[in-house]
């Protein structure tokens, strides 16, 4: 069988991703729905979430990718290369699902905000409509695949070198930039707060810093996994 | 599958785990990797396994590079206490059928069947089993492989004595069956004695000694009969241990009985018969300067 790690990832994170971004979707029309009680909604809260939570979980799952699952690959007798490349490889699907649950869940937004009577208010740089749904999907896919790029090689970090590890949050904060002048409000980090840098590039230049801090971060965490050793847990 | 490990070094930061150590296994054979605690034993398989890099010399599997090479990697297969083969949060079956996807030569029947022999149950997760049943799901694992050289490295941990049991005879009818490259790393060595067809004895990360296991259960004897004619029997022989009941005793002696010895054995109504494995392991690994 060919690609069985890509084809393994596909088939259990790809679903769970889509279930997340629904859930949250829901979550967030209900907390919506919440304010609108005591007053009045202007601004879209998927535009708000999708780029202040979204990241982050994309960012969880790039620790899964580099860290759990590796190791298990590798007990079942799949090498780190063979692994990283289709984990690599895999994160192009992954993001690319999850951008669109994203670009899906401002069009499904904007029909309840219009039977409301609600304006979608969003504060993007390179999408001012909900349903530019080609813009929104880019955009996203760029962020997600620079935070899952910069999960994996943070984890990788602190798997590898331990408390030397937080060089690579280092490295990741500056990898992340490219996401900042991509997607409007997901330049907050702890530490850092405020990045805003959008409206300082066009989307093609965005997305091409994005792609580019996204192949680097996977190539470093390359640097880190080819020769990582299984560890036991400590004895029970 | 063959293996052959040349001039082999495994350090851990200060710690040397496995000190210049060369042998070679046979394909299709059951093999006992004995050593105390400490002594290397993990630190070896891990290599053979391709969990970790070797830190010098050269381990070959069919005559192959192990570390990062799907050829080999993809026909091993170690079960080791301590790592998991799936994510604590997978329930078992998951954890199956991740295993299937990942292992070309895996067997869900024959993993089925072994699930049911343990009894394992499907829906629980990998973290919420107890450490015997966790063990239990490790040799599930390691059998249903099929790899041509699988490993279990103090496998039977947490099991119990009946759950034991069955993993030996489950491993036995198996090997008799599918017959592979099998290694055991153990200290209930008694327990796994009769399975084992040569034995590697390593300490301090050196090898001690490599020899077929009816070889080394050569190398002593247990002599029983009157107090005084087993007293006067050992007199200048390497006595292992010796217990007393009124006025029978039982001596055991390491190293090979010359024909004056068999002589008098018969001539005072000496029993001379084998020595445990487990006693001749504690001698051969006995450190320096403490002698039994």
């Amino acid at each position: 069988m060919k690609w069985p790690v890509a084809r393994l990832l596909s088939s259990t994170l790809l679903p769970f991703t889509a279930l997340v971004f629904a859930a949250g979707w829901v979550a967030v029309l209900l907390l919506v729905l919440g304010v609108s009680l005591v007053k009045d909604i202007g601004v879209s809260g998927w535009d708000m979430a999708s780029a202040q939570v979204a990241r982050w979980f994309m960012f969880g799952l790039g620790l899964h990718l580099a860290r759990k699952l590796l190791q298990v690959a590798v007990v079942h007798g799949r090498t780190r290369r063979e692994y990283v490349a289709q984990a690599s490889a895999f994160t192009v699907a992954l993001t690319a699902v999850a951008a669109a649950c994203v670009a899906l869940g401002y069009v499904l937004e904007s029909l309840v905000y219009r039977a409301a009577g609600w304006r979608q208010g969003l504060e993007q740089p390179h999408f001012d409509s909900a349903t530019d749904v080609p813009a929104v999907f880019l955009a996203h896919w760029g962020v997600f695949g620079v935070w899952t790029a910069v999960g994996m090689l943070v984890v990788s970090g602190f798997d590898r070198l331990q408390t030397g590890g937080v060089l690579t949050l280092l490295l990741g904060v500056a990898l992340i930039l490219p996401a900042v002048v991509t997607v409007g409000r997901s330049g907050s980090l702890p530490f850092f707060r405020d990045l805003d840098l959008t409206a300082t590039a066009s989307l093609p230049l965005a997305l091409a810093l994005c792609a580019g801090s996204w192949a680097l971060g996977l190539l470093l965490t390359w640097g880190l996994l080819r020769d990582v050793p299984v560890k036991a847990r400590a004895a029970v | 599958m063959k293996v052959d490990v040349q001039n082999l070094v495994v350090r851990h930061g200060d710690v040397t785990a496995v000190d210049d150590l060369s042998f070679s296994l046979a394909e299709n054979k059951v093999y006992g990797l004995l050593g105390r605690n400490g002594a290397g034993k993990s630190s070896l398989m891990s290599v053979l396994a391709a969990f970790r890099r070797p830190t010098s010399g050269t381990v070959l599997v069919d005559g192959e590079p192990v570390f990062e090479n799907r050829r080999a990697t993809s026909r091993i297969c170690l079960v080791q206490h301590g790592v998991d083969p799936a994510d604590k949060g997978d329930r078992l079956k998951d954890a199956l059928s991740l295993a299937a996807a990942l292992r070309e030569n895996w067997d869900a029947e024959y993993a089925e069947r072994l699930m049911e022999l343990f009894g394992l149950p499907h829906g629980t997760k990998l973290g919420q089993l107890s450490l015997g049943q966790r063990s239990a799901f490790g040799v599930v694992v390691g059998l249903a492989s099929r790899a041509p050289l699988t490993m279990f490295d103090e496998s039977h941990i947490g099991m119990d004595t009946p759950t034991r049991y069955a993993f030996y005879d489950a491993l036995l009818s198996d090997f008799m069956t599918s017959p592979r490259t099998v290694v055991l790393s153990t200290h209930l060595i008694e327990e796994l004695a009769s399975l084992l067809e040569e034995v590697v004895i390593i300490d301090s990360g050196r090898l001690v000694l490599h020899e077929e296991t009816e070889a080394v259960r050569s190398r002593g004897t247990s002599v029983t009969g009157p107090i005084g004619a087993v007293d006067r029997f050992v007199e200048g022989l390497t006595v292992l241990n010796q217990k007393q009941l009124g006025p029978t005793k039982s001596a055991m002696v390491y190293g090979a009985l010359d024909q004056a010895h068999h002589a008098t054995a018969r001539t005072e109504g000496l029993d001379l018969g084998p020595v445990p494995l487990q006693d001749l392991f504690v001698h051969l690994t006995e450190p320096a300067g403490e002698p039994r």
